[in-house]
């Protein structure tokens, strides 16, 4: 594992928003994404192999009955901690993806559990040792809230304070550490019923837009203001592709703190198969993300050279997070270099090879431009 | 049938067509002559009465309607005359001419009477009575128009009186009989004693003498006698003692079938007494041209010591001027015609030469067509009479008909000049002269004045609430809940099975998928079907619109009555405004400006089909069985299920779910645009409240509101003190009336 990237990615988002179907998604959609390359991504482990098999099971099965209540889907009740590999199919060697999913309601401190600050501070600190922020965002309370009292509620829904709240943690953090690259990616999902690119009849793709940058102007202006370095892409994504909303409703309960508890209807289109589409563009940020990285420690690393000033000590203290991560990736590749010069035979040249090419690959992706419903803030 | 017959018939029938036009100028003439006399009532009230300030009393003094009137009454007695012209349906020539020229012969040989009907003489004048003799193939009747005393008494009897100096005239048949008149020129005035008046007195006398033999008669009406019965009542008698009945006929009528005629349509006037020695002769003449002829031929005869233009033909030519009226060529109303039956050749030929040397100028044909026949040949008249007639009035008759026309109408037109004249000199003087104490006027107009802006910042305030309303982002709740009230119905209808029930629907999607071996045309009919129901349905809104427009009304109308108390009682707004845009219309002195901003406010709409439903009818697109497919732009059906149970049963989920889908999105649309109808009203309000204030004429005319109703809006206020004014008032009025009648409505602020 000494030579494995350990990519950490924090979520935040509220109860149900759908951060595990938007992590299947991205597993789905980045298969396909390195379907031809010599990569592949798969759940690191098995209780990430059982959780994805288990959510994709039950989306599954609600497709081929022609039904889809996203309500019905199993939400999160303790963290749990995704892997996913990409793999250039060499041992010890490749990119972990980390994502700590979490019970959304813990992010709302009245709404979190007595005896659970320990847990949840380690989910802090793993947002704060993630140099990207994925922000998951349920569309169809923005887009059918259609009447005053509804908007209102929105906030509380999509719990937007607690989301800015910590994003602006996150970004002070960024701040301290303002040599390592800063990704934020709002992530609307949900939004089938508001583009026309993968089946559906109506675009209302640009009021989602401006509903989202409304609803989170002050989560951006946070993060603008705390990280300026901080790079911030707007990505909707269909995590399911084959719904449609047929109608929603906003059942007053007194109890929630916005007054009304959303729910929506979906109809299935016809064949009733997933079909993710906008997931793509988290991987493409991410590569983009870590090529910058790379390139800013490899500028770091000649200075270091030049200089023969920094001691052991700044270095551990420098050495962590993300940029621990990077610097043991571009370590990890300069020793096998090492080690293949003596060794010259053929296994090791082929090793070199699956390493130099998952560099390549992760050049290409980064390379690649956003599709049309990616928005660059 | 000669092309002339034709023409005829083609022109009296487009005579007929002037016809309502000119009852209707009957009509109005005769409502402005009870108009003109009621003004003539009101400004003397005001002139008389004793609070009228001298300086108006004066003023209007010399006020006088009589001149009027008296035009008024020309001006309708020259449109019966063209109502008589265009009620004919018969073209009728006028036969006239001096005694002994062959006119009864003429009308003899035109009509194929003998001499019983219609007599001719070798010696005095036979011809008593005016005949109208007319075509007709079925009938041969005489129609006499008897008089009664009265009108024997005014039209044979005064006239005799007067020219004999004679003042009085007896008032009964009984008085007539026993009548003391002069015996001879001697028991004349002075200055009526003349030859003529003393061949006139011994007509009298015969007439008074021979009284029992006609006063049976004298019964007034009509009566029909046989052609053989006739003459009594048409000849002059033989000799002094016989019976003369003919004094009790006004006029008699012919119908018989014309031998040598081809024009159905065609009527012959006898013209009896012209240059006879009888009572108001010549204007009877005249009377019977101007209502009765569309043509008059003078008949002239060419014998020993007539056979020249005389200077009796030149006065019967200006008679027959007269009765010419607006037709403007003398060619085309008269001819004249040489009836040389029997006559010597050179005194044809002297007479011939004296008609174009002293008649027409020594032009031939100049200011009269001259005919020559001999009277008593059929044949002789038919072809150069009665033919080159015929021939003249279908060219001629048009022409003459617009010139009658268009004379009678600038006749009136000078009139109603001549009115309008009087009618703003009146105003001039009601003008100069104020009726209201100039303090009483100052109070009237600041009033009127402070009216406008309470009106003014009332309605500024409702503006600035419905301004905030259609701003707010907070939906009104009736809205929402007359849009959820629809939504909640279309579902339940959805659910119940499109209003045909769950198994009946499926049943008929089956039989219809078997019988056209598709899902599509069933599918494609009852989605069209359930869209335009579920449009339908949203309609229900309506209601909650109707009650806003009401509500604007109503606050409207509560401004108005805070600004005018009981003036407007009415227990609605709407009704309030309309009773107020009444009250503006009839005001003394009206306010069309305002009058127009309640129009429009009142026509105010505020509904689905036309605000809202351009806004929303996309959501229902989803309810089109062919949809485009997003990625190849080609269409495709969205539903398409297998011709079976199940399929009917898939069909069923696929349909309700597009359906539920569409209300769902239309309701979400509806409740986007939920700012429409507060905008629209926001709107409306704010184009009345510049109407209402700040329009060009609104101060004026707020001062004419306070100045027609300032006992209403401000009761016991202005008692007494401008009693004068409601006369002042009256004269206006009726002034604006007589305008308004005329046509020619002229309301400018004095």
């Amino acid at each position: 594992m000494a030579n494995q990237l350990l990519y950490k990615i924090g979520v935040v988002g509220p109860n149900r928003v759908g951060k595990t179907s938007l992590i299947t998604s991205i597993l789905k959609d980045t298969q396909t994404l390195l379907s031809n390359t010599s990569l592949s991504i798969h759940p690191e482990g098995k209780p990430t192999k059982l959780r994805l098999d288990r959510h994709r099971k039950e989306l599954e099965g609600s497709l081929y009955a022609k039904e889809f209540n996203p309500g019905g889907l199993k939400g999160t009740e303790e963290p749990f901690k995704f892997e996913l590999m990409i793999d250039p199919g060499m041992p010890e060697m490749g990119i972990r993806l980390g994502l700590l999913d979490y019970p959304g309601g813990w992010i709302d401190d009245e709404r979190r559990p007595e005896g659970r600050e320990k847990d949840w501070n380690e989910c802090l600190s793993w947002i704060n040792e993630s140099s990207v922020l994925l922000v998951p965002i349920d569309s169809a309370v923005l887009m059918e809230a259609d009447q005053s009292r509804y908007q209102r509620a929105v906030p509380w829904i999509l719990t937007t304070t607690e989301v800015e709240d910590i994003a602006r943690m996150w970004a002070k953090e960024r701040k301290q550490r303002n040599r390592e690259p800063a990704l934020l990616i709002l992530c609307p999902l949900k939004c089938e019923s508001y583009f026309t690119d993968n089946g559906g009849q109506r675009d209302e793709s640009k009021e989602l837009f401006d509903k989202v940058s409304k609803a989170y102007s002050g989560l951006l202006k946070s993060v603008r203001d705390e990280a300026s370095h901080c790079k911030i892409i707007y990505a909707p994504v269909d995590t399911i592709g084959c719904v449609e909303i047929l109608s929603a409703k906003w059942k007053e309960e007194i109890n929630l703190p916005g007054g009304f508890e959303f729910s929506a209807n979906y109809l299935v289109r016809n064949p009733g198969k997933q079909n993710v589409l906008g997931a793509d563009a988290v991987l493409i940020a991410l590569c983009k993300h870590l090529v910058e990285a790379k390139q800013g420690v490899a500028v770091e690393i000649a200075r270091e050279h030049q200089s023969k000033a920094v001691t052991a000590k700044e270095r551990a203290k420098r050495d962590e997070g993300f940029f621990t991560n990077i610097w043991l990736w571009l370590n990890g590749e300069r020793d096998l270099r090492n080690k293949i010069a003596v060794m010259l035979d053929k296994k090791s040249r082929d090793d070199l090879k699956r390493v130099l090419d998952m560099d390549e690959v992760i050049n290409q992706l980064s390379k690649k431009v956003y599709g049309s419903r990616v928005h660059e803030l | 049938m000669h092309n002339f017959a034709v023409n005829i018939k083609e022109i009296l029938k487009k005579r007929h067509e002037h016809l309502p036009k000119v009852l209707q100028e009957i009509e109005r003439w005769s409502t402005l002559d009870s108009e003109i006399s009621l003004l003539e009532g009101v400004v003397q009230e005001l002139r008389d009465h004793p609070r009228t300030p001298n300086q108006l009393k004066d003023g209007l003094r010399d006020f006088q309607t009589n001149e009027l009137r008296k035009k008024i009454a020309d001006a309708l007695a020259l449109l019966r005359v063209v109502e008589a012209r265009f009620s004919r349906t018969t073209i009728n020539i006028g036969v006239s001419g001096v005694a002994r020229v062959g006119k009864s012969t003429l009308l003899q040989s035109i009509s194929g009477l003998s001499d019983e009907q219609i007599p001719v003489g070798k010696g005095d004048p036979v011809t008593a009575v005016r005949s109208r003799i007319f075509h007709s193939k079925s009938n041969c009747r005489a129609t006499l128009l008897l008089h009664s005393f009265e009108s024997f008494r005014d039209l044979v009897l005064r006239p005799y009186a007067f020219s004999l100096g004679l003042n009085v005239v007896p008032d009964s048949l009984g008085a007539f009989r026993t009548w003391t008149y002069p015996q001879s020129e001697d028991d004349l005035p002075k200055e009526f004693q003349t030859h003529s008046n003393s061949t006139m007195l011994v007509r009298l006398l015969a007439m008074q003498k021979a009284l029992p033999s006609y006063q049976g008669d004298l019964s007034g009406g009509e009566r029909i006698v046989g052609f053989e019965e006739l003459r009594p009542f048409v000849a002059y008698p033989l000799h002094e003692d016989e019976p003369r009945r003919y004094l009790a006929v006004r006029d008699v009528k012919i119908e018989c079938p014309f031998p040598k005629v081809q024009v159905e349509s065609l009527g012959i006037i006898d013209l009896p007494g012209l240059g006879e020695i009888a009572a108001d002769a010549d204007n009877y003449h005249l009377n019977g041209l101007q209502n009765e002829v569309d043509l008059v031929v003078l008949v002239k005869r060419p014998l020993e010591g007539m056979a020249f233009w005389k200077t009796e033909d030149g006065k019967t030519a200006s008679l027959l001027d007269k009765a010419r009226g607006f037709v403007k060529n003398r060619r085309d109303f008269v001819f004249v015609l040489i009836n040389s039956g029997g006559a010597d050749l050179e005194l044809c030929a002297s007479l011939r030469k004296s008609i174009r040397m002293l008649a027409n100028d020594g032009e031939e044909g100049k200011n009269f067509l001259v005919l020559e026949a001999d009277a008593a040949d059929q044949v002789s008249v038919e072809e150069n009479v009665i033919n080159p007639l015929l021939a003249h009035l279908s060219m001629r008759l048009p022409v003459m008909d617009q010139d009658v026309l268009e004379g009678t109408k600038a006749d009136y037109i000078s009139l109603t000049s001549m009115i309008l004249t009087s009618l703003k000199d009146i105003e001039s003087v009601l003008t100069c002269v104020s009726t209201i104490s100039p303090s009483t006027a100052e109070d009237l107009e600041h009033r009127g004045e402070e009216l406008r802006k309470d009106l003014a910042a009332s309605l500024g305030d409702l503006v600035v609430k419905l301004r905030s309303q259609a701003r707010s982002s907070e939906e009104t709740p009736e809205y929402l809940s007359a849009i959820d009230l629809a939504y909640e119905e279309i579902l339940s209808w959805i659910s119940n099975g499109f209003g045909v029930g769950l198994d009946a629907w499926q049943s008929k999607a089956l039989r219809s998928m078997q019988a056209e071996h598709n899902s599509s045309p069933f599918a494609a009919t009852e989605l069209n079907r359930i869209r335009v129901e579920i449009s339908n349905r949203y309609c229900s809104i309506d209601n909650f619109f109707n009650s806003r427009v009401n509500n604007l009304w109503s606050e409207i109308a509560a401004i108005f009555r805070k600004g005018i108390g009981e003036l407007a009682s009415a227990d609605d707004g709407k009704k309030v405004l309309k009773q107020l845009r009444t009250l503006m219309n009839d005001a003394s002195e009206k306010c069309p400006t305002l009058c127009a901003a309640i129009d429009d406010l009142l026509a105010l709409r505020l509904e689905y089909r036309t605000h809202l439903h351009p806004y929303v009818r996309r959501e229902l697109d989803r309810l089109n069985l062919q949809v485009m497919d997003t990625e190849s732009g080609e269409y495709k059906d969205q539903i398409v299920v297998a011709v079976s149970e199940a399929g009917a049963e898939e069909l069923y989920r696929r349909i309700t779910a597009l359906a539920e889908q569409a209300a769902y999105y239309t309701r979400r649309a509806l409740i986007r645009e939920a700012v429409i109808p507060a905008l629209v009203l926001h709107a409306a309000a704010e184009q009345f409240d510049d109407s209402l204030i700040r329009s060009g004429d609104s101060l004026r005319e707020f001062k004419r509101l306070a100045r027609s109703y300032h006992d209403d809006i401000w009761p016991g206020v202005f008692n007494g003190i401008i009693d004068t004014n409601a006369r002042f008032a009256k004269v206006i009025r009726a002034i604006r009336t007589i305008r308004e009648q005329l046509g020619t409505l002229d309301v400018g602020e004095k």
